[in-house]
Order: C-alpha cells, then structure tokens, then sequence
C-alpha cells in the first residue's frame, strides 16, 4: 500500500508533464488546426539548453531557465515562420509532415551538436525532498505539479477573460475574418507558437533532472502527451489534463508492476484501447458527428 | 463628395482575371449597391477593396488616398468595415463576444469595448436575448444580424456588406434591408452587393450592374429598375424578382 | 430509347487499344532491364546499391497508394518492411522454412497489423493515424530490440537463406528488379481501378464520396493494407538480398526516409517513388562523409522534407507532368447518346417515407417529430426559415446525422440506419448547398464516379470503364457541360459546378434526387435554366426533394410543399395552397413592406 501510494505521487509527477505538452498541443491545434508534431522536441531542445547553461556554463539555476526560455520563445518564432507559415493556406497534411521534417531535424541537429550521450541535469531545490507519512514527495515532483497547477491556470484566465485571449481564439475559429475586424492574424499565430514553444520548454525542464536529459526524450514525451488528448478528448483543455495525469498513473505503474523494458508501450496500449472503444475520449464529443 | 473611388481595377486569381478594369465611385453618406450575376466580380471588387487580395493593377481611393494592396488590418483602421459572404460568425464565441471583436481596429480595454457591444443590441434587438450565446448555435438569420454589429463596432465610414441576403428565409431579408436603412439614416456609407436586384435597388441611392468583371451600366434605382430593357437584360426580369 | 443502348456502344471504344501498346512496351522494357542485370558485371558497390533500390522502392510504392491515392498518413512503412525482413530472416535461419513460405507469412503479418492498425484508427481524423503509426513504430522497435529470444535483440539476423533459384546476389538482384516491375505495374494500374477512383474521391472529399456511394472507411482500411502488404514485400525482399537484418535498419528513422523518397520523387505516382527512392540512396552515398557526424545526415532529411513540402509539393515527377501537362490540350469528348433516367420503381406510389424523424443536438431539437411522404414522379418541396432543420433533415435522411428517433423509409427499404453509401446503393442521390466536387479530377471523373454507384442498372457490368464514361458523359450533356467534360473542375465557374454535382448523382440513376439549395448564389438566368434542368430530370420520372428559399423556383417548380420552422412540420401539402398559409406567410414568407 506504502509502495502504491509512492508510485501514485511519481504517476502524477510525471503526468503532469504529459499535460503540460499536451496544453501545448491543443494549444496550437486550436489555433492551426494542426497537431503540432515536434512539440515534444520544444522540451527536449530547453532540456539541453538547460544543460549547456546550468553544468557546461556553471550558470545560476536561475539565469540559466531564464535563458532557455529566451532560446524557446525564438525557436518558436522561427518555428512559425519556417515551418508552419509558409504552409498556412494548405491543407493540415503538409502542415503535419513539415512538422514531421522539424521533429527530425531538431532531434537529429541536437544530436550532431551534442552527441549521443545522455545527461544529467541537477534539480531546483538542493533539498531533495520531504517525507509525509509513508510516503517520500521528492522536490522536484512536488515542483512539476505545482507550476503545472499555475500553469493551468494561467492559460485558463488568459483565454478565457483577456481580450488578446478572445483575439486568439476568433484567429484561431476564422483567420480570414479575423484579419478584416483588424486583428493582427500573423502575430496571434506568432504569440500561440511561442507561448507554446515556451510551455514544451518548461516541461522539459521540469522533467528533466527526474529523466535523463537524451535526444530521445522529445518523441518519447510528445507520444505519450498526444495520447494523453487523444483519451482526454481531442481538443479539451481539461480533457489534456485529465488524460496526461492517468497516462503517468498507469505508466508508472505498468513499469513497477509488469515490465520496465516494455513501459513506454503501455500509453500505445491504453491509446488503442480507447480508439477502440471510446474514440471521443473522455469529455470529448463524437468525432464522427461533426459531418 | 467621393468617398471612395475605384480606378481601372485588375483583380485576378492565379491565371483567371476576376475583374477587368473596373471604375466606380461612392459618394459619402448614400447607399450603393453593386448588382450583377455570379462570377460577375462582385464579391472579388469588395475583397480587393478590403485588401484580402491585392489587385493586379488600377487603384483604390479612400478618402482621396490609395488603399490598394493594404493589408486588411491596415484597411479597417482606416475606416471601411467588410461583412463577408457568408457572415462568418465565430462559432465558438459568444454573440457578445463577437461583437466586441468587431471594435479589434481601435484600442480599448474590454470593459469600455464590452459596453459599447451592449449598445449595439438597441439596434438589433432581435439578438438581444441570444448575448451569450455561441455564434454555432444561431440560425442564419441571427447570424446575419450579428455579423453586421460587428462590421458596424470598428465604428466604419465605409460598410462593405457581401450579399446579405444570401441563404435567409424572405421573412428575415425583409428584417435585414430595414437594418441596412437605419444605418444609411444614421450617416454610415455602405457598399452593398446583391443578387437580390429589386431588394438591393429598394434602399440605394445609385446602382451599378457588373457584367464579367466589366462596369455595364449605372444609374439612379429608378432609372434601372424603371427601364424594361435594362431589368430584362440584367436584373432578371420584373416578374422573377417581384414575388419575394 | 431502349435501357440497353448505351452499353451496345459502349463496346466500341477505341481508348482500350490505345492503351495496350504502351502495356507491351513496358513490359518487354522490364524483361529487357532484367536481362541486362542479370547479365552485366557488376561490381559488389553497385550490386549493393541497386539491391537496396529495387527493395526500397516496393516500400515506398505503399506511400504512393496510401498518401499520394488516398491521401492517408503512414508512418510505420519502416515497421512493415521490418515485419517482412524478420519473417524471412527469422524463419529461414531460425525455422529452416522455405524463403517463398517466408515471404507469405511476412507480407501476410504485415497486412494483418496494418488492417488492424488502419480499422482502429481510420474512423479518426488524420491526426490520430499519424501518432498512432508513429507508436506502432516505436512498439516494433521495442520488441526487435527487446524480445531477444525470439528476435536475437540487438545483434541482428545473419545468413538469412535465399530461394534456390537465386542463390547469387546477381541472380537474386535480378529477381527483384522483376519482382519491382511487375508490382509496379500493379500500382501505376491501381488509379484505374474502381478501388483505385474510391481512394482518389476519399482523398478529394470524404463527404462526397460517401454519398456517391463508396465506402469511405473501408476504401481507406484498403489503402492503408496495400501500404501494408508492399512494405513487408519489400521488406522480405530486402532481407534475402542483403542476408543481414538488425532492428536499426527498421526504426522510426527509416519510416521517415521512406516519406522523404516519396515526397520528393512524387507522391502521386510510382515513377516518382522510384525516382525520389533512387536519389536518395544515391545522393547520400556521394554525401558519405556526412554520416561521420551522428544525426547530421538525419537532420539534413528532416530540412528535405520541410523544403520538399513548401517549394514542391508535388515532388519531381508531379513537376514535370504538370509542366508537361500544358501542351496537351484537354480531349474533345465523343457524342453519345442521351441520358436515360429510369428510377426504380418498387414499392407504393410514395418514394420516400419519413415517420416522426427527431434529430437532437444535445438540448437542441433540430428535427422534432417531423413526418411527411413524398410522391412518386414530380417535384417536393422542403422550406422553411434557416434554422428550422430542413439541412438536417436532408442530412438525417442521406445518413450524414444518425436519426434520434423515427423512421426513413426509401421505396420498400429502412433506410433509417444505413450508413451513408448503403443510401446511396438504395438509390438515394444528393448535392450539396456547398459544392463538394472531387477537386483534383476532371469532370467526367468526377461523373463516373458517380456512374459507378453498386446498384445502377443502366451500367452493365461488363462494359468495363467504357460504358462508365459513356454514362458520365450522357448526363453531363444533360446538363449541357457535355463538350467541357476532359477539363478539370477547378476551370469551371460555379454555377457550372453545381450542374455537374447534379450530373454526378443523375448518372448514378437515382430513385430519388434530394437537391439542397440547388439556386443559392446562381443569377436569375441561371435559375431559370436550373427550372428547367429540374422539369427535364422530373419529366423522365425521376423524383426530385428540393430545398430552396428562390420562391419563384420553388412555386413554379413544385407540386406539393412541405414547411418546417422550429424543427416542426407546419404545413404540407398542394403548392398554391400552403403558400397562402397564414402561418407559412407569418413565420416564412412575411408582407413586403
């Protein structure tokens, strides 16, 4: 029971991870409908700026997340206009191929910059953790789930009662008609790659010093948070939530009870579960109903 | 005085030449309604006007000065609203909502653009009651009414509306064209493009008939509805258009 | 007019000879390559080079069906071609089974994952398909590297066994080149098919195609298993050629080479998978330098796919038809004979029957108990105020929207649920208020695939293609497009498009021919030819439902009118008199003021 409720504490750690990527996912989605398919390599891409500032540089903790969000908001910026831009008036499946290419690139350019070795990068706190009852709430966990709970937040307010918030939204329902009531469309798609650029990087230095910090993280993470919408429901901010939390529960789990080699197929199987039986997802509507 | 002014306009979509040389004015303060038969470069004339394409030669005057290939957003700050085909409502929006979004040319915080949108409902109490309501959820003709207090919150001198009357029962044209008075009373230009010949001349003050991207003709509603050669040959005959 | 004639004439088309020639030629050009491999001194470099080729290139030609026919995403071609490469390796070396009994069993395995794969997934949008093939690539990865017992892990498969007919490399090089020709020829014919023109309708437009009667899901579940089949073919063929496999060879890397030699040799076709598959074994071998840096080469390819993508979307060979394409002028169509209509006539005199149909959205009552019977022969109208569920009630009734509650019957048939092809089979034919035309097609494409509905009577069976164009063609002259019928839909104006969206459900022969909003956005001498259109097609027996707000066509049209408005039936019956409704002129019609 002690050894559950450990688990469930790391289940949830790593979950909200996944539903940090997957915010960024819907995210985009709703304003390009376009499932954005390098946002995991947003996260592993800070990961290793994080590295090259923290340990290769001695940089202060601080200075250093400070600059790997720097890096973020820019490679989000290029991202828009060389990956996503060009292709705005096509449709979704060049945008997802060329998003596809980005992954590639990304993974493999780090690779050629950096090598294939993993590394390790320290957590926040220098305490590593506190114990309550029987169970040990590591530092960092306890960090990743609340900025998660900040973020969520956030994102809820801003979309919800900004008026850039409602800009974003009619940009992303009508770009067409958005652009004649004057709203600046190439910056609202600008803002929403670089607000999402910003929270993937975030979650890859969340996760990070908990992983290690390898070219493989970015693919890894991004499955799991696109199966996290997926049984969520497609779409839903609070289904991305709800579905990146269980998928680190049942991972965490699946791992300690069952296989630890096989752990990174068990989101596979609960995806094609839920394709099977529960396509929608949780909260989501019938796909097939929108004709 | 001419408000706006078309010069030899060129529109053209990849290979095929929408509009072909066109010239037209629009005098402040009337309404003109542009008439003519599908691919006719109605449509095309106002998107170019509103600069969601850019035209392949001739120029657009607005108050005297070129708007020719401004970006939309560039456009409606300077004064001329465009409500669509099609109205376009968001759909995922509310109603008050959409309407704020309209005043997206100006600055203003959503409090102060927030009240100005419920000022709006006085001219169209119709939607009043459907406030929070998401622009999915309303039929055709709420949605029209809609679209056009948001065309009117960017606070235009010029309103393009595109067909107003496209796709709505009789009953709710007959609503939108006293819309269309009232803000001609209140001193708002409009350009207006119809199919709908005989509701189109009902409230304008000059009419132009387009024929394949070329200007056929012009004149006063009377003078064009009033002359049995040009109503048969352009505006479809007396009989077809009377009934609705 | 007899039923019969147009399929007596349909025999004496002249294309089908016209075609045979280039049929022979291809294949004596193959038969030549083949020698000339077997036959030539190649060096170990080369033979090496041409072996991984001729294998890729079977690979990649499941991209051309899956993405470039039926515009569906696969991102696994790597996992099926390992599927295949492990089943030969794994079995002759492991099981001693002969290599022929190996390659079944890899390409059958291969399809039974990607059947399995694609009908999990294909009800979903395209998104799903892609992350979902991007997991079962991960997965096959796992289990390659993982399953050590039954795999050998990361070590890979040595001395895997070869037919005894093609011991040596040369020989078995030049049975693969063999073995590429004629699978080849096999997908360069698919577009030809009727399999081949469902996929190119669902990648068009999902919509149109399910109520021009194809199946959409199940075309779709094809694709993908052909896409299947050829990457564990060549994947089995891969491993006898180079007697070697391991689980690198087969990672989520290589399913992204194969993408890259698709998208840039042309997705559209086989010459371009082969063209962009010989590039890109070619091109990095001279680049061999690169591959000294980990993850340079690889990330070169992810820049490839994004440039490929914005600045040639249509790939090499899709560049030069294109390019080549503008010297030929479009084929004037032959003359046939007219349009036959001949509806089905089962059943009582009424054609349609809907008993107390609901249609709810959540809360929302769009169609609330409505009934109405529409007659035999003639022109029903469905009017109403927007909102008050006429587009709904035309969706629930071609199968669009599931009917909450109530019954739809068509002639003699339940058609309440049914889905939307099966409607069409019964007979049920549609337009959109929307156009919705098969974009990348010609009008008489777009036509025939309507001609092609299961269930036409006037088409026989053994007329092949012929007597399918000769149909299409009869119903675009009865909407008078008959002498554009080779130009593609995008040169057509849109009150053109909307004739041959009806030319597309006329030639399917329909039992009854719902048209929504037929007269939206067409000028006034448009819509007196649409009335005429619509009196011509009523006049050869065919029942037509109608929705329009033009009164002028609907009073003039119609005999008997049907008015809904909150999603209730408020009136029904003769034109005249439900025109003079007071409710019908209160809620719909309204006073000129």
């Amino acid at each position: 029971m002690d050894i559950a409720l450990q688990l469930l504490f790391t289940g949830i750690g790593i979950g909200a991870v996944y539903a940090l990527v997957a915010l960024g996912f819907v995210l985009i989605f709703r304003a390009t409908n376009v499932v954005n398919f390098a946002q995991g390599e947003f996260s592993m891409v800070a990961a290793f700026l994080m590295v090259v500032c923290a340990v290769d540089l001695e940089l202060p903790y601080w200075l250093s997340f400070l600059i790997a969000l720097g890096g973020m908001a820019l490679l989000g910026m290029i991202f828009n206009l060389g990956v996503y831009y060009p292709l705005r008036h096509r449709s979704f499946l060049p945008v997802i191929i060329s998003t596809i290419g980005a992954s590639i690139f990304l993974a493999n350019a780090t690779l050629a910059l950096y090598g294939p070795q993993p590394q390790v990068l320290p957590g926040w706190f220098e305490t590593p953790g506190i114990q309550v009852g029987p169970v040990y709430l590591d530092s960092q966990y306890l960090l990743i789930i609340a900025v998660t709970i900040v973020l969520v937040a956030f994102q809820y307010w801003f979309f919800e009662h900004t008026l850039i918030g409602k800009k974003l939204q009619a940009t992303s329902q009508d770009k067409e008609m958005a652009s004649l009531l004057g709203i600046p469309v190439a910056r609202m798609i600008m803002i929403t790659f670089i607000y999402s650029a910003l929270i993937g990087g975030i979650a890859g230095i969340l996760v990070a010093p908990v992983l290690f910090v390898s070219i493989q993280m970015g693919s890894s993470i991004a499955l799991k948070a696109f199966a996290a919408t997926i049984i969520g429901g497609f779409g839903d901010v609070a289904g991305a939530i709800i579905g990146g939390l269980a998928l680190g529960i049942i991972e965490t789990f699946g791992a300690a009870y069952i296989s630890v080699p096989y752990k990174d197929g068990f989101a596979f199987l609960v995806l094609v579960l839920f394709l099977i039986f529960r396509p929608q997802g949780i909260f989501g509507e019938r796909v097939a109903e929108k004709a | 005085m001419t408000l706006l002014a078309i010069k030899d306009l060129i529109v053209r979509y990849g290979e095929i030449e929408a509009v072909h040389g066109l010239t037209l004015d629009v005098d402040e303060g009337q309404v003109v309604t542009l008439l003519g038969s599908n691919g006719a470069g109605k449509s095309t004339t106002l998107r170019a006007i509103s600069g969601l394409i850019a035209p392949a030669a001739g120029d657009i005057l607005f108050d005297g000065k070129s708007i020719a290939a401004h970006s939309p957003e560039a456009v409606v700050r300077m004064g001329i609203s465009h409500v669509p085909e099609g109205r376009r409502v968001f759909p995922g929006l509310s109603v008050r909502e959409n309407i704020m979004l309209g005043a997206s040319n100006r600055s203003g915080g959503a409090g102060v653009l927030g009240r100005e949108a419920d000022e709006m409902f006085e001219l169209f109490p119709d939607i009043r009651p459907f406030r929070d309501a998401l622009g999915w959820t309303l039929s055709g003709g709420q949605q029209q009414m809609v679209a056009v207090a948001r065309g009117l919150m960017a606070k235009p001198r010029l309103l393009l509306l595109d067909e107003p009357s496209l796709g709505l029962a009789p009953v709710i044209v007959q609503a939108v064209f006293r819309i269309i008075s009232e803000i001609r009373r209140r001193g708002t230009t409009v350009l207006l493009v119809e199919q709908n010949a005989r509701m189109g001349l009902s409230v304008a003050d000059y009419g132009y008939v387009l024929e394949s991207g070329r200007l056929a003709l012009g004149g006063k509603p009377d003078e064009l509805w009033g002359n049995e050669a040009i109503r048969a040959a352009y505006l479809g005959g007396g009989q077809a258009a009377a009934r609705v | 007019m007899s039923v019969e004639a147009p399929v007596r004439t349909a025999r004496r088309n002249p294309l089908r000879f016209a075609i045979a020639p280039a049929h022979v030629g291809y294949f004596v050009l193959s038969a030549l390559v083949v020698v000339l491999v077997s036959r030539a001194t190649l060096d170990g470099y080369i033979l090496n080079i041409l072996m991984q080729a001729a294998t890729y290139s079977v690979a990649v030609f499941g991209l051309s069906v899956v993405l470039g026919l039926c515009g569906q995403i696969n991102l696994a071609q790597a996992a099926f071609f390992g599927i295949g490469a492990y089943a030969v390796g794994l079995g002759t070396v492991d099981y001693g089974l002969s290599y022929w009994l190996c390659l079944v069993i890899g390409t059958l395995a291969a399809v039974l994952a990607g059947a399995f794969l694609g009908m999990t997934t294909l009800r979903l949008g395209g998104h799903y398909l892609a992350m979902v093939t991007i997991s079962f690539q991960q997965i096959v990865t796992l289990v390659m590297i993982n399953a050590i017992g039954f795999t050998h892990g990361p070590d890979g498969v040595p001395r895997i066994g070869r037919p005894a007919l093609f011991q040596t490399s040369q020989s078995y090089l030049a049975f693969a080149v063999a073995a590429l020709a004629v699978i080849g020829y096999c997908v360069w014919h698919l577009k030809d098919t009727r399999l081949g023109r469902a996929m190119r309708a669902v990648r068009d437009n999902e919509l149109a195609a399910s109520v021009a009667g194809i199946n959409v899901y199940r075309t779709k579940v094809a694709a993908f298993a052909i896409s299947a089949v050829l990457g564990g073919l060549g994947g089995g063929l891969f491993a006898g050629g180079f007697t070697y496999v391991s689980p690198d060879q087969f990672s989520f890397a290589e399913s992204i080479v194969f993408l890259t030699m698709a998208l840039l040799g042309g997705v559209a076709s086989p010459i371009g998978a082969v063209i962009g598959t010989g590039l890109l074994i070619l091109i990095p071998e001279w680049l061999r330098f690169l591959k000294s840096v980990p993850g340079l080469y690889l990330a070169i390819y992810g820049i490839a796919v994004i440039l490929i993508i914005v600045f040639m979307p249509e790939g090499i060979w899709g560049f030069v038809t294109s390019f080549l394409s503008r010297f030929v002028k479009p084929v004037a169509a032959a003359s046939v004979p007219p349009l036959v209509l001949a509806p089905d006539r089962t059943g009582t005199d009424m054609v349609l029957d809907v008993k107390a149909l609901s249609k709810h959205f959540g809360g929302l009552k769009a169609v609330d108990q409505v009934d109405f019977s529409v007659r035999r022969g003639g022109i029903h109208a469905l009017i109403g105020p927007n909102g008050s569920g006429k587009t709904t009630t035309l969706n629930v009734i071609s199968g669009l929207y599931r009917a909450t509650s109530g019954n739809v019957v068509l002639g003699e048939t339940d058609i309440t649920n049914l889905s939307p092809h099966r409607r069409t089979w019964a007979g049920l034919g549609r337009t959109f208020q929307n156009i919705r035309l098969f974009r990348s097609m010609t009008a008489l494409e777009n036509v025939v695939i309507g001609a092609e509905r299961r269930g036409n009577s006037l088409v026989a069976a053994s007329g092949g293609y012929a007597a399918l164009e000769e149909r299409a063609l009869a119903a675009l002259d009865f909407v008078g497009l008959g002498p554009r019928a080779n130009e593609p839909i995008t040169r057509f104006s849109y009150g053109h498009q909307r004739l041959i969206e009806i030319a597309r459900a006329l030639a399917a022969n329909p039992t009854l021919l719902l048209l929504d909003e037929p007269a939206a956005g067409l000028n006034s001498t448009e819509k007196r030819a649409l009335h005429d259109l619509l009196e011509r097609i009523a006049a050869q027996g065919l029942t037509i439902l109608l929705i329009d707000h033009d009164m002028t066509l609907v009073s003039g049209a119609a005999q008997h009118i049907t008015v809904l408005n909150f999603g209730k039936r408020i009136a029904d019956g003769e034109s005249m008199g439900v025109l003079r409704h007071p409710d019908v002129v209160s809620a719909y019609l309204g006073t000129e003021t």
